[in-house]
């Protein structure tokens, strides 16, 4: 699989708050859910990808082609934005209009073919739509100029479950297409969980890791046992400890040699939210030391 | 041409619910004092005024409705953009000129008529006003821009009796423009609006391309 996006080495200052040396790859044919806590960057490097924002140092090569103008790389990349960003008195045809004048590969029939399926009317005025109608609309508008890369920034905060359940099967029917990926910014892990292939994890301006999915449920394990064993455990082996009267949960990499040692612990499959939390605890450790 | 067509409609769209009040308020208030103003005076203050207070209108609603942002991430061309605001400009010209002739046309109003003289020198004045203030907005933006129009309002007066006391020089640029051919002076108005365009978008498109939202 080719890369689609290869960022090296972006770093971005600000007074308050600093991307450091960013170092990720989007890869064709496969969903990337970037992950990280409120404030980690994902916006901040959303933004430099898209261009809104200037890069400080690096470089970011586009569809494996360093010599893409802007222009180009923009009319390849479908865009969906937390709060939409759209002129909130224009109708939906009104601003599609003004949208659709700027790529090369519009698609109209496409287009008309999402507003159907969202159930939208275009006569309607942009403030009058709900979140969850703004995504489907910011959805429709990325996904009918034939864009192979579809970005978007935390598309699912605030929207309910079956907003949600539908985005991912529109992701998942769109990542079918040869040649087409999907960089998905999020605090939900019960999403990504569903949906990606591949995980990067933010925090603090900083990218922990990039890594499949599966791979990263793999490595964690949610064990669960009386107090008793947890006062023969060593702590260092144990993230997100969760003690009560009846016994402890906590999530580990090591848990195939504390089931040889205590065959009575109960191993379960971790969720992505608790290797997230976990992944992010330890790096806050290191950063404390 | 699309672009620069959808820019322009969108622009008048974000403020259709003022203009018509602006509009009619800025009518109503000129008719007292129209008695007493030379045509030539209140339509160069008129004009000024209302191309100033649309072209702030659009900018205000840019700032709340934060859709540069999304037009931002598609292909849309920075120089489009500054054509765009150059044409709003010229539009809301033509159109208030046309707005004033007819209503200086109907006795009850007082408006005093205007001559070709005083359109093509209003033009050319607003034309390059316009072709320094669109960058201005972008590089600044609206909030800061703010401040600017605050001084400029206060300074008004001030500019009226600066004109006022150097109206020979104006009625001799006016004379001047009067011993010109309608062609030549159409096709003067038409290459200053292709130098304003062009400046301003590349200017404009400059500024655009170094923001960041």
């Amino acid at each position: 699989m080719e890369d689609i996006l290869r960022i090296s080495n972006i770093s971005k200052h600000f007074k308050t708050f600093s991307l450091s040396n960013i170092n990720i790859s989007i890869k064709e044919n496969c969903i990337t859910g970037f992950l990280g806590k409120n404030g980690a960057g994902k916006t901040t490097l959303i933004k430099i990808i898209l261009g809104l924002v200037h890069k400080d140092e690096g470089n970011i090569v586009y569809f494996n082609n360093p010599n893409l103008k802007k222009r180009d790389i923009k009319d390849r990349i479908g865009v969906v934005l937390d709060d939409g960003y759209f002129y909130d008195n224009l109708t939906l045809n009104q601003m599609k209009n003004l949208v659709s004048s700027t790529y090369t590969n519009w698609n109209e029939k496409k287009y008309k073919s999402y507003i159907e399926r969202f159930r939208l009317d275009e006569k309607q005025i942009i403030s009058s739509l709900s979140k969850g109608m703004k995504m489907k609309y910011a959805l429709s508008l990325a996904l009918s100029h034939n864009a192979d890369l579809l970005i978007m920034d935390e598309p699912t905060s605030g929207l309910d479950p079956e907003v949600r359940k539908e985005l991912m099967n529109i992701l998942n029917e769109y990542i079918q297409e040869d040649g087409k990926s999907v960089l998905f910014s999020t605090h939900i892990t019960s999403d990504l969980e569903q949906i990606a292939d591949e995980i990067i994890i933010i925090n603090d301006g900083k990218i922990l890791e990039q890594i499949s999915k599966d791979e990263l449920i793999e490595e964690y394990r949610l064990i669960k046992s009386n107090n008793k064993i947890l006062e023969k455990l060593n702590m260092n082996d144990l993230k997100l400890v969760n003690k009560t009267n009846y016994g402890f949960s906590a999530i580990t990499d090591k848990y195939e040699k504390l089931r040889k040692e205590f065959p009575e612990i109960i191993v379960e499959r971790a969720s992505l939210e608790d290797i997230f939390l976990a992944r992010t605890e330890v790096l806050e450790n290191e950063t404390n030391i | 041409m699309k672009q620069i067509y959808n820019l322009i409609k969108k622009d008048f769209i974000l403020i259709r619910n003022n203009i018509l009040i602006m509009l009619l308020v800025l009518g109503f208030a000129s008719i007292p004092v129209a008695k007493n103003t030379p045509g030539s005076l209140l339509y160069g203050v008129i004009i000024f005024m209302l191309t100033f207070m649309i072209y702030h209108m659009i900018s205000m609603e840019e700032m709340k409705q934060k859709g540069h942002i999304y037009l931002a991430t598609t292909p849309l061309s920075n120089k489009n953009i500054g054509i765009a605001k150059s044409f709003i400009i010229t539009i809301s010209f033509i159109i208030i000129t046309i707005g004033y002739i007819g209503l200086s046309a109907i006795n009850f109003t007082k408006l005093g008529r205007i001559g070709i003289e005083d359109v093509v020198l209003a033009f050319f004045t607003i034309e390059i006003f316009f072709a320094i203030y669109i960058p201005l907005t972008f590089k600044l933006g609206y909030i800061r821009l703010q401040m600017i129009s605050t001084v400029t309002i206060f300074l008004t007066p001030i500019i009226i009796s600066f004109i006022l006391r150097r109206i020979d020089f104006i009625i001799n640029i006016r004379n001047y423009i009067l011993n010109i051919p309608l062609p030549a002076l159409i096709l003067f108005c038409v290459i200053i609006l292709v130098l304003v365009s062009i400046s301003t978008s590349k200017t404009s498109a400059s500024i655009l391309d170094s923001k960041e939202y």
